[in-house]
């Protein structure tokens, strides 16, 4: 055995040995009694009422009438099948009806029955064949799995045998001269039935014992597991609500940052845009005077005022791609495309790359944010391409489900696969500045135009072959079935 | 449920609230009342029943010798027993069973007539009962229709069932009945008398109480013929 299983099965002892479940499976134990009783009491009472029908239709049926020569009159035996019978069966039965499951009733009932087998028995003229039915009705009593009614009806057969035996032995025993002990061995006939009788009431006493056991350790068990449910619930429900304050505080922060940064972008633009200016124009006035190492000095600064000036400029088209009002247009991404392509037409043409674009859908979004998407693609398959290669970039679109899979693909540098989700974030840059010139804003701008169209943005890439970043947007059926029809009807879809 | 009432009831013995008290052990009473007026009442019903079943019928002294003008003929020299029925009633079935059980074995040592009273008054075909085929069919039997009772009066025989045994010689041996009840089957007395003479030893007793109906009403006339029947 485990030491899980053993735990386990010392758990279920010790919940076995509770005086909760101790008691509650006493409590089972009764209903379960109970129940049994009342349902045999119900078949007895039925039983004993068609009994005494029985023995009035036997009687009327072996001996209608008694005769003394040619008048007659209504035999005995039918008035005591009749009352005799009667009497027998009605206080049982209406014990069964009004006190049904009681001690008393099942005893009534055992001796009502058993006498109404003494009644059968004397009807019959004391047929051997009738004889059976004590032994009948002894194993129908065994179904108040009761050994105690099983001796109150064992003592009725024996009280009956030794009455008989005593005034008319001949009706009871069948023989002359019966020994003063003859009862007894009739008796010892029933015993012998109402020993196996016994023993099966004992056994399914003991089951009814077990099964309530267990009813009352699985009820421990459920209740245990359902107040455990419920603290779990509790708890992750205490957790939920800590997550969701945590997420409210961190959009906030978020909000504070994305406005700092705006702001802060925003404002700065302006001293850099001077910065800048003033940097050159002092370049300019000073001239040549300067020795070599100012000189240097001095286009340092320009350089890095320029960086700054860069750095700012994109840091707020980030801010904007995550807060300006996004619109919600019909978009032919084909004309967002040629957008891109259109700003990006003097890098295309000093690297000679060929762009080839497969139909693309259209779409529901922001216009903007969608060409500056695939500006920001397109530009850094430019950009981040050997010199040995000529830039060769593919637009696709793909239809999955009720989304769009869009890709575009280069033929670039490519990206190692570690990298595939840091490239991202904002500032993460792969090479230096000196290989690749930029500020590492682009993609996180991709990512945040993306998301904001409800779709997801990620890059599949073999390092030094190329790279496919793929994203997807959410089809739109209203928009499309316009668009296949060619009608203008996107344009004034009031919804959009 | 009466259980739960009696632990309740035994809780309050101890504690307080003696009306809930007062009302169980009123409760049990009305129950014991009942129990007795139930054991009384079944207890009479079977005395009386059993007063009725073993309440023995008129027996009287019958012929010690074969009457020479009894209309019943015999045609050996056995033996011969002579049951006297009421074709109607109900407790000679078990006359004629116990009969059948004698004679199954020993039938060849005796000749048996069963005599089937019809009084005078009674419709033609009134003894053709069932009982009536039922002797007819027992091995060793002769039926015989008693017309008007000429033959229960030369016999003395007043209780259906009774049973008249002479021997060989016309010498009455035993006379009563063959059940130890109205109608019930069984070892008895008479019965075992029969079997001590058909083994050949002294009958234990030479009269039995007889169980059955009367075989004349008490107005009966017997001034009518007979008529015998073979079987």
């Amino acid at each position: 055995m485990s030491p899980t299983d053993t735990t386990t099965a010392e758990v279920e002892m010790s919940a076995m040995l509770s005086p909760k479940v101790d008691r509650r499976a006493k409590q089972l134990l009764e209903q379960r009694r109970l129940t049994v009783y009342q349902w045999t009491d119900r078949v007895l009472a039925w039983l004993m009422a068609i009994q005494w029908l029985a023995a009035v239709a036997a009687a009327y049926w072996i001996s209608p009438q008694a005769w003394a020569g040619t008048t007659s009159q209504t035999h005995p035996h039918v008035w005591a099948a009749i009352l005799l019978g009667g009497a027998i069966s009605s206080f049982p039965i209406l014990l069964a009806v009004f006190k049904p499951g009681s001690v008393i009733s099942r005893h009534v009932i055992a001796s009502g029955q058993m006498l109404m087998s003494a009644l059968l028995i004397h009807l019959s003229g004391g047929r051997i064949e009738t004889h059976f039915h004590v032994f009948g009705s002894l194993a129908i009593l065994a179904f108040y799995r009761d050994a105690k009614v099983l001796m109150t009806a064992s003592t009725v057969v024996a009280l009956d045998h030794l009455l008989r035996g005593f005034y008319w032995p001949e009706s009871a025993f069948g023989i002359l001269e019966a020994g003063s002990w003859r009862w007894m061995e009739h008796s010892a006939w029933v015993v012998f039935e109402v020993t196996f009788l016994l023993f099966a009431c004992r056994q399914n006493q003991n089951e009814m014992r077990q099964d309530s056991y267990q009813r009352a350790l699985l009820e421990s068990t459920n209740e245990r597991i359902e107040s455990e449910v419920i603290r779990r619930t509790l708890e992750i429900e205490q957790g939920r609500q800590q997550l969701e304050q945590s997420l409210l505080e961190l959009e906030r922060k978020n909000r504070e940052l994305d406005e700092f940064t705006y702001v802060a972008s925003h404002d700065l633009q302006e001293p850099i845009r001077k910065l800048v200016s003033f940097s050159k124009l002092l370049k300019q006035d000073i001239g040549t005077t300067l020795n070599e190492n100012a000189e240097k000095d001095l286009n340092f600064i320009v350089d890095a005022a320029q960086r700054m000036r860069s750095l700012i400029h994109d840091l707020l088209a980030l801010s904007r791609a995550g807060r300006s009002a996004m619109k919600h247009d019909p978009v032919a991404l084909e004309d967002c495309v040629e957008m891109a392509t259109e700003a990006l037409s003097m890098r295309i043409r000093e690297t000679g790359a060929t762009i080839q674009c497969d139909p693309l859908p259209m779409v529901v979004g922001d216009s903007t944010l969608l060409t500056q998407l695939y500006q920001n693609l397109i530009g850094n398959a430019l950009k981040f391409i050997s010199t040995d290669r000529t830039p060769q970039i593919r637009l696709t679109a793909k239809r999955k489900d009720q989304m769009w899979e869009l890709a575009v693909i280069d033929n670039g540098i490519g990206i190692k696969s570690e990298y595939s989700v840091r490239i991202f974030s904002p500032f993460q840059r792969l090479h230096n500045r000196a290989e690749y010139e930029g500020t590492g804003i682009g993609l996180a701008i991709c990512r945040k135009s993306v998301e904001r169209h409800d779709g997801e943005i990620w890059v599949e890439s073999v390092y030094g072959e190329g790279s496919q970043f793929l994203f997807t947007i959410p089809v739109s059926l209203e928009v499309e079935k316009c668009h296949t029809e060619q009608t203008e009807c996107a344009k004034t879809l009031s919804y959009c | 449920m009466f259980e739960s009432t009696a632990s309740e009831a035994s809780n309050k013995v101890n504690g307080s609230e003696p009306t809930l008290v007062l009302g169980w052990q009123r409760n049990h009473l009305f129950l014991a009342v009942l129990c007795l007026f139930w054991c009384a009442s079944v207890s009479f019903g079977w005395l009386l029943i059993s007063n009725y079943s073993y309440r023995n019928g008129e027996l009287t002294q019958p012929p010690t010798q074969w009457p020479l003008d009894s209309s019943l003929r015999f045609s050996t020299q056995r033996s011969r027993l002579v049951v006297f029925a009421h074709p109607r009633c109900p407790c000679t079935n078990a006359t004629l069973s116990e009969l059948e059980r004698l004679l199954a074995r020993d039938f060849e040592k005796l000749e048996t007539i069963v005599v089937f009273e019809k009084p005078a008054i009674a419709p033609e075909g009134w003894e053709r009962t069932k009982l009536y085929q039922t002797a007819g069919a027992i091995e060793g039997v002769t039926t015989f229709i008693d017309m008007g009772g000429a033959e229960a009066k030369r016999f003395h025989a007043n209780t259906s069932g009774v049973a008249l045994l002479y021997d060989p010689l016309g010498r009455l041996v035993f006379h009563g009945g063959l059940t130890s009840a109205r109608g019930h089957e069984g070892e008895n007395q008479g019965l075992a008398s029969l079997r001590d003479y058909l083994q050949g030893v002294e009958p234990r007793i030479e009269r039995s109480c007889v169980y059955g109906c009367p075989l004349q009403s008490p107005d009966a006339d017997s001034s009518k013929e007979t008529a015998y029947v073979a079987n």
